[in-house]
C-alpha cells in the first residue's frame, strides 16, 4: 500500500511538473489569442465618461491585419468623421485630417498619451503586443480565471511599471490593473467574451483612470474576422479615401 | 430696580459661582475646536456673483488654487543645466504623487507642439528618459527653443531662463494647507544639494501663511495685552484685586466669545485675531469703574455688603452707558458684506456686553468673598486743580478760559486742511500685501511679477461652443488684446494651441475657419490634462488666463478697468460668411471691414511687441497680401525659395511612392525654381498605370490637384512671411510676434470671413450669427470688489455708528445742540485716523476697519465724561470758569489715564506678524489721545464760546 502510495505522488508530481504553465507561457497564450485571426474588421462606438458624468461617444471603425497593421477610421462625430490613425508598426503612425486633406506623421513616442481624449493610450489602441515590454513573472492560478503579472522590461518606455491581468480559462483578458509607482492607476474591465466563428473576444472593454476618476467604454458593434483585408489598407492612400 | 436685581442674584450667588465654573470648563473645550480661515475668498458672500464666477471657475478649471513654485538656478546658464532638468523632472514626477495634487505642469512635462519631418509632434517639451541621453547642444538648442516660445516664456519660464516655474493644482475638496507643506516638503528633499532653490507661492500657500500667522499672532498677542494691561493697571490701584479682577473679567470674556464662535462654527480670521487685544484694552474698564467705587466706598466705615451695593447702584449706569456706547461703535460693523467684519462686529459687541455683565455681576461676588480691602492713597480733586499737577491740561484749561474761540478756529482750520487727505485714502485686502517685505510669501510673489507676468490671475470666461471657429476666433481675439493691456500679462487660451497646431500644419498662426478643422486640430492635444486649465470637457465655455503684473492695489484696479472696457469694446456678436457666396458690393464691403480689422490686430500685435510703426507701413502691408490673394504668388528670397523647392520635391517624391508613378520636374534656377508657374510646367508620366484602374486613376487626380492646391498655399505662406519680414525686419520684431501678424495676414486669404456686429453691414449679411458671452472674473476682480465693499462698508458703518451715539447723546442731553456738538470731538477724531492713513498709505483693511468703531464707541465716552465733568462742576461751585478748570483737570486727568491705559493695549499689536495689526496698534493707540485731547479741549471751549451751549440745563 505503501509503495502504491509512493507511485502515486510521484507520478503526480512530475505530471504536474510536465504540465506547470509558466507566467511566460500564458503570456504568450494572451498575444496569441489577441492575434490569432488573420485580419478583422471591427465597428466601434468609443464613449468616454468623465467624473461630472459628462459622455462623449465616437464611432469608428478598426482594421487589424496581424499584430502590428492597424488602422482606427472615426465615423462620427462629425468634427472628426473620416479622420484616421495609422499604425504599421511599433514607432510609425500617420494621422489623416480629412478637413485638411492632410496625411501627418505623428511622432513616435507619443505612445504613452491618450488616444484621442480617451483613457485608452495611443500603444493600447494600436499595439497588442506585450512581450517587447513586459516580462511575465508571477502566476496565479484561480478555479475558473488564472492572474498573471506583467513587470516592465528595463528601457521599456511604457508607461505602467507593472500590469496584473486576469484571464480566462481561454486566455482572453477579463480584468487589467495597470501599476505606476506601485499604485493602480488604470483599470481595465473587459466583458462580453464571446465567441465569434472560431475566435473569442471581449466586446466590451472599459478602462477607468484612477487617477482622473474618468473611463472609457469601448463597444464592439460588428466583427468580422479574417475577411482578408488588403495591405493597401494599410497605406497613406487608403486614409484618405 | 438694579437694587432688586442684585439681591434676586446674590441670593443665588453660589449657583451662579458654579455655573460660572461650568462654563469656563465647558469655553476650554469649545475652543479647541476653533478653526481658522485665511481666504479671503470666504469672507464674501457665496451667492456675490464675482465670488461665484471666481468659485466657479476654479472648480472647473482648478484654476484658483494653484500652487506656483519658483524654481532658482544658481548657474548663469539657468535651469537649462543636464542636472538641473533632470531635477526638475524628478521633482515634477515625486510631486504628482502627493496625494491631494491633481496635476504638475513644469518645464519637463509641459505640452509641446512642434514640427517634425512630414508630421507633428504633440508631447512632453522635455521627456524624462531622453534627458540622460541630451549632449551640451542639445540642451543649448532646447534653451533657444523654449525662450523663443511665447508659450513658455514668463510662463513656464523666466526670460533670462534663471527661473523655472512649476504649477501645481492641488484636487477639488483637498486639504490645501496639507498638500503645500508636503509640497514644500518633497521640495526641500529633493532640491537639497541640487544647486536649486524654491520659492512657493500662489493663493493656497497664502491661505496657509495667513492661517499660521493668524494663529500665531492670537497666542502671541493675548498674553502681551494681558501683561502690559496688568502693569497699568497695577500702577492705578497698585492692589492685587486691582490687577487681577478686571483681567479676569476680560479673560473670561475673551474665552466665552471665542468658546461661542467655535460653537457657531465661525472661524477666527486675521479680523477676529484682533478681538483678545481690543477686548483687554477697552473691556478692563468696566470692571475698573466698579473696583474704584468699591475702594470709594470701603474707606467709608460700611458693611463689605453695603460696600459692594453701593459700588454697584453708584456706578452700573455709567458702566452700561460706556459699555452700550462702546457696543453700538462695533455692532454697525455687522452691517458689512465681508464675513470677517460682520464676525467681528458681533464677536465684539458681544464680548463688551460679556464684560459689561462680569463686570456687574461676577466682580462684586469675588469681591465679597475677599476681605474688604482699601485702595492707596490717590489724588485729591484739590491736588488735581493746583497747578503744581500735570502741564499739558493746566496749558489746556488756560487756552479755554482764554483763547475758546480760537481754539475751534484751530480745529476747524486743521479740518479744512485734512478733509482733502481723505481723497486718498484706500481699501486693500489682498493678503499678501498683509505680510511683511521680508516674509518668504512676499519674496514668492514678487518672483512672480518680476519674472512669471505676476501674481493675481485674472479670466475672460468665453460661453460657446469652444469648436466653433467664430467663438475659437473671438477667444483669440480676446487673448491678444488682454496680452496688449500694459499692466497685464501671460495671456493664454486654449485658442493659442489651436493656433500654433494650425501653425505646423498649415504654417498660419491663425484659428482655422471650419468647425471640421478646429475639431480634427483638436484631435491632437484632446486628453492633456494641460488643456484642463482652459476648456471644459463639455467644450461649452472656455477662459483666457492671464495675470496682472502687480500686487500694487492701483494697478490692480488699473487692470480691471482695462479688462472691462475691453471686453465692453470687442463686438460679442459673429458671423462666418464665403467671400465667394456674396454678392460684389457685399463682398467689397466685407472685404475692406477686414481689411481694417487686420489693420487694428496688427497694431495690437505691434503693441504687444513693444515698437511703434508708421500706420501706412501696416495699411501698405495689408494692401500687398490682398492683392496676393487675388493675383497668386510673388518673388520669394532665396532662403524662402529654397525652402518651397525642398518641399516641393519630397511632396513629388510621395507622390511617386504612393502610386508608382512619376512626375517630371523640370530643374530651374533661380527665381524661376520656385516661382508659381512651376506647378504648372510639372506633368505625370506614365499615365497608362492610372487607366488600368479607375479608383486610383481618380485618387491620384484628386491627389494630384490637392498637391498643387497646398503647394500654392505653401508658396503664399512663405511670399506672406516674406512680406511680413521685409516689413519689419528693421524693427527688431521678435519672431514670435511675426508669426502671429503673418497668421493675422493669412486671413486675408481664406474664403471664410469670420466677421463682427462692428461691421455696419452685419445685419444684412444673410448668415447665422452667434452671440458670444463672456464674464471677466479672477482675483482681480474679487480684489477690487472686495476693496470697494470694505470702502462702503467702512462709510455706512461710521455713519450709523455715529447716528446712534448721537441719538443715545440726544437721548442722554435732552438737547439736539449738544447732541450734535458732542459728536465733533469724535468726528474729528475720526478724520485724524483717515487722513493718518491716507498720508502714510495705510489702507482700510479687514482689520483697521475697525479703529473707527473703537475711536467712535471708546472715544464718545470721554465726551460723556467731560460733560459730566461740566455739569458736576457747575452744581459743585455755581462757576461757568470753575467748571470748565474741573472738567478739564480733574475729568480730563481720569480720561487722560484712561486713554493711557487703553493705547497701552494696542500698543500690543506692534508684535503681531501681520502689517494690519500693526497698524491698527499705532493708530488705534495715537488715535485715541486725538479722542480725548478733542473731547478735553473742544467740549469746554463751546461751553466757554457759546451761551446757547448750555451745560447748566443737561439732564444726565
Amino acid at each position: 500500500m505503501r509503495r502504491f502510495c509512493f507511485f502515486i505522488c510521484v507520478f503526480l508530481v512530475s505530471s504536474l511538473t510536465l504540465n506547470a504553465e509558466t507566467a511566460q507561457d500564458v503570456l504568450k497564450k494572451i498575444e496569441a489569442r489577441q492575434n490569432e485571426a488573420m485580419d478583422a474588421e471591427i465597428q466601434v462606438r468609443i464613449t468616454t465618461i468623465e467624473k461630472n458624468g459628462t459622455k462623449k461617444v465616437r464611432e469608428g471603425v478598426i482594421y487589424q491585419k496581424g499584430e502590428d497593421k492597424r488602422v482606427f477610421k472615426f465615423t462620427s462625430p462629425a468634427d472628426i468623421k473620416g479622420l484616421s490613425v495609422l499604425s504599421t508598426g511599433k514607432d510609425t503612425k500617420y494621422i489623416y485630417l480629412p478637413e485638411f486633406k492632410k496625411v501627418r506623421r505623428i511622432a513616435g513616442h507619443i505612445k504613452n498619451q491618450s488616444f484621442g481624449g480617451t483613457d485608452f493610450t495611443n500603444d493600447e489602441i494600436s499595439s497588442t503586443r506585450y512581450s517587447d515590454d513586459y516580462e511575465a513573472v508571477e502566476l496565479r492560478e484561480g478555479p475558473d480565471t488564472k492572474v498573471i503579472t506583467l513587470k516592465k522590461r528595463e528601457g521599456s518606455d511604457r508607461e505602467y511599471d507593472k500590469i496584473v491581468a486576469e484571464v480566462t480559462s481561454d486566455y482572453v483578458i477579463k480584468r487589467a490593473e495597470m501599476y505606476k509607482n506601485n499604485k493602480v492607476i488604470k483599470v481595465l474591465d473587459v466583458t462580453n467574451i464571446n465567441k465569434h466563428g472560431k475566435y473569442i473576444i471581449g466586446e466590451k472593454m472599459i478602462m477607468r483612470d484612477l487617477t482622473k476618476n474618468r473611463s472609457t467604454e469601448m463597444e464592439m458593434i460588428k466583427i468580422e474576422f479574417d475577411k482578408g483585408l488588403s495591405d493597401e489598407i494599410f497605406s497613406e492612400r487608403f486614409l484618405k479615401k | 430696580m438694579i437694587k432688586r436685581i442684585i439681591e434676586f442674584y446674590w441670593r443665588f450667588r453660589y449657583v451662579c459661582i458654579l455655573l460660572m465654573v461650568v462654563l469656563v470648563t465647558t469655553s476650554v473645550v469649545c475652543i479647541k475646536d476653533l478653526v481658522v480661515e485665511g481666504d479671503i475668498l470666504e469672507y464674501m458672500p457665496p451667492e456675490h456673483k464675482d465670488v461665484r464666477l471666481f468659485k466657479e471657475i476654479g472648480n472647473k478649471y482648478l484654476s484658483n488654487y494653484f500652487i506656483m513654485l519658483s524654481i532658482e538656478a544658481a548657474v548663469d546658464n539657468g535651469v537649462f543645466e543636464k542636472d538641473y532638468l533632470k531635477s526638475i523632472a524628478k521633482l515634477t514626477k515625486a510631486l504628482r504623487d502627493i496625494e491631494g495634487v491633481s496635476s504638475v505642469i513644469s518645464i519637463t512635462n509641459i505640452m509641446d507642439i512642434k514640427k517634425i519631418e512630414d508630421g507633428i509632434e504633440v508631447s512632453s517639451l522635455i521627456e524624462e528618459e531622453e534627458i540622460e541621453r541630451m549632449s551640451d547642444f542639445d540642451i543649448l538648442q532646447l534653451k533657444e527653443y523654449v525662450l523663443n516660445n511665447e508659450r513658455y516664456v514668463n510662463h513656464i519660464v523666466s526670460s533670462n531662463g534663471r527661473y523655472s516655474q512649476i504649477i501645481i493644482r492641488p484636487s477639488q475638496g483637498s486639504d490645501r494647507a496639507k498638500v503645500v507643506n508636503m509640497v514644500e516638503e518633497v521640495c526641500n528633499n529633493l532640491l537639497k544639494d541640487t544647486g536649486l532653490k524654491f520659492y512657493a507661492g500662489g493663493w493656497p500657500v497664502a491661505i496657509r501663511d495667513t492661517n499660521n500667522a493668524t494663529m500665531g499672532d492670537l497666542k502671541k498677542l493675548t498674553p502681551i495685552v494681558i501683561i502690559i494691561s496688568m502693569i497699568v493697571l497695577f500702577l492705578g490701584f497698585r492692589t492685587v484685586r486691582g490687577v487681577v479682577l478686571p483681567i479676569f473679567v476680560v479673560i473670561v470674556a475673551n474665552l466665552f466669545t471665542f468658546a461661542i464662535m467655535a460653537l457657531l462654527k465661525k472661524p477666527v480670521t486675521l479680523g477676529t485675531s484682533a478681538i483678545p487685544v481690543i477686548l483687554v484694552s477697552t473691556g478692563t474698564a468696566y470692571a475698573i469703574h466698579i473696583i474704584n467705587q468699591y475702594y470709594f466706598h470701603a474707606s467709608k466705615s460700611l458693611s463689605k455688603g453695603e460696600v459692594i451695593l453701593h459700588a454697584i447702584t453708584d456706578k452700573w449706569k455709567a458702566v452700561f452707558l460706556s459699555a452700550l456706547t462702546t457696543m453700538a461703535g462695533f455692532v454697525t460693523l455687522m452691517t458689512a458684506t465681508l464675513t470677517t467684519v460682520v464676525d467681528l462686529g458681533f464677536f465684539m459687541t458681544l464680548g463688551i456686553f460679556l464684560s459689561f455683565l462680569l463686570a456687574i455681576f461676577i466682580v462684586p461676588l469675588i469681591l465679597y468673598m475677599l476681605p474688604i480691602k482699601q485702595a492707596r492713597k490717590v489724588l485729591s480733586e484739590e491736588e488735581a486743580l493746583s497747578y503744581t499737577h500735570g502741564i499739558f491740561l493746566p496749558i489746556a484749561e488756560k487756552f479755554v478760559l482764554f483763547h475758546s474761540k480760537k481754539v475751534i478756529l484751530g480745529f476747524g482750520v486743521l479740518t479744512i486742511i485734512l478733509i482733502p487727505t481723505l481723497f486718498n485714502l484706500t481699501a486693500d485686502v489682498n493678503p499678501i500685501n498683509y505680510f511683511k517685505e521680508d516674509a518668504a510669501i512676499r519674496k514668492s510673489e514678487q518672483l512672480l511679477v518680476d519674472h512669471f507676468g505676476g501674481a493675481v490671475p485674472v479670466f475672460v470666461l468665453v460661453k460657446g461652443d469652444v469648436k466653433d471657429p467664430r467663438v475659437m476666433y473671438f477667444t483669440e481675439y480676446v487673448e491678444r488684446e488682454v496680452e496688449a493691456i500694459e499692466n497685464i500679462g501671460s495671456a493664454q487660451s486654449v485658442a493659442s494651441i489651436i493656433a500654433d497646431l494650425n501653425y505646423n500644419l498649415i504654417n498660419y498662426y491663425n484659428i482655422p475657419d471650419t468647425a471640421g478643422k478646429i475639431g480634427n486640430l483638436w484631435f491632437f492635444v484632446e486628453g492633456n490634462e494641460y488643456l484642463n486649465q482652459y476648456v471644459t470637457q463639455e467644450m461649452d465655455e472656455s477662459i483666457v488666463l492671464a495675470r496682472i503684473e502687480s500686487l500694487q492695489k492701483s494697478q490692480v484696479t488699473y487692470a480691471n478697468r482695462a479688462m472691462r472696457e475691453l471686453l465692453s469694446k470687442i463686438p460679442s456678436e459673429y458671423k462666418i460668411v464665403d467671400k465667394r457666396e456674396l454678392s460684389i458690393g457685399e463682398r467689397n464691403g466685407v472685404i475692406e471691414y477686414q481689411k481694417s480689422h487686420i489693420l487694428k490686430r496688427i497694431q495690437t500685435e505691434l503693441s504687444i511687441a513693444r515698437v511703434k510703426v508708421d500706420e501706412k507701413v501696416v495699411k501698405d502691408l495689408v494692401e500687398k497680401v490682398v492683392m496676393l490673394g487675388k493675383v497668386e504668388g510673388g518673388s520669394l528670397p532665396y532662403e524662402l525659395c529654397l525652402q518651397f523647392h525642398n518641399e516641393l520635391k519630397s511632396r513629388i517624391k510621395k507622390i511617386r511612392s504612393d502610386f508608382g508613378i512619376d512626375v517630371i520636374l523640370e530643374e530651374q534656377d533661380g527665381d524661376e525654381m520656385c516661382a508659381l508657374d512651376v506647378l504648372n510646367r510639372l506633368s505625370l508620366v506614365s499615365e497608362k498605370v492610372l487607366l488600368e484602374d479607375d479608383e486610383v486613376e481618380e485618387q491620384l487626380k484628386t491627389e494630384w490637384n490637392e498637391f498643387k492646391d497646398s503647394m500654392k498655399s505653401y508658396h503664399s505662406s512663405l511670399y506672406l512671411k516674406h512680406l511680413v519680414n521685409s516689413t519689419f525686419s528693421s524693427y527688431g520684431i521678435k519672431s514670435s510676434s511675426l508669426k502671429h501678424m503673418e497668421g493675422l495676414l493669412g486671413l486675408l486669404l481664406n474664403d471664410n470671413i469670420i466677421i463682427g456686429s462692428d461691421y455696419e453691414g452685419f445685419s444684412s449679411l444673410r448668415d447665422e450669427s452667434l452671440k458670444i458671452v463672456t464674464e471677466y472674473g479672477g482675483l482681480g476682480p474679487i480684489l477690487a470688489m472686495l476693496d470697494e465693499n470694505l470702502m462702503k462698508n467702512q462709510i455706512t458703518s461710521i455713519i450709523i455708528a455715529l447716528l446712534l451715539v448721537f441719538v443715545l447723546m440726544f437721548y442722554l442731553t435732552r438737547s439736539f445742540l449738544i447732541g450734535l456738538v458732542s459728536m465733533i470731538p469724535i468726528c474729528f477724531t475720526l478724520l485724524v485716523d483717515f487722513s493718518i492713513m491716507s498720508i502714510f498709505g495705510i489702507a482700510i483693511d479687514d482689520v483697521t476697519i475697525v479703529i473707527a468703531s473703537i475711536l467712535i464707541g471708546v472715544g464718545i465716552d470721554y465726551t460723556i465724561h467731560i460733560i459730566t465733568g461740566l455739569k458736576l462742576g457747575y452744581e459743585k461751585y455755581s462757576d461757568d470758569d470753575k467748571a470748565i478748570s474741573f472738567a478739564i483737570r480733574v475729568i480730563g486727568r481720569a480720561v487722560f489715564l484712561n486713554t493711557f491705559a487703553v493705547a497701552l493695549g494696542f500698543i500690543a499689536l506692534l508684535f503681531g506678524d501681520f502689517l494690519p495689526l500693526r497698524s491698527m496698534g499705532i493708530l488705534t493707540a495715537v488715535t485715541m489721545f486725538i479722542a480725548a485731547f478733542s473731547a478735553v479741549i473742544l467740549i469746554p471751549s463751546f461751553v466757554k464760546s457759546y451761551k446757547k451751549f448750555n451745560i447748566k440745563e443737561v439732564k444726565l
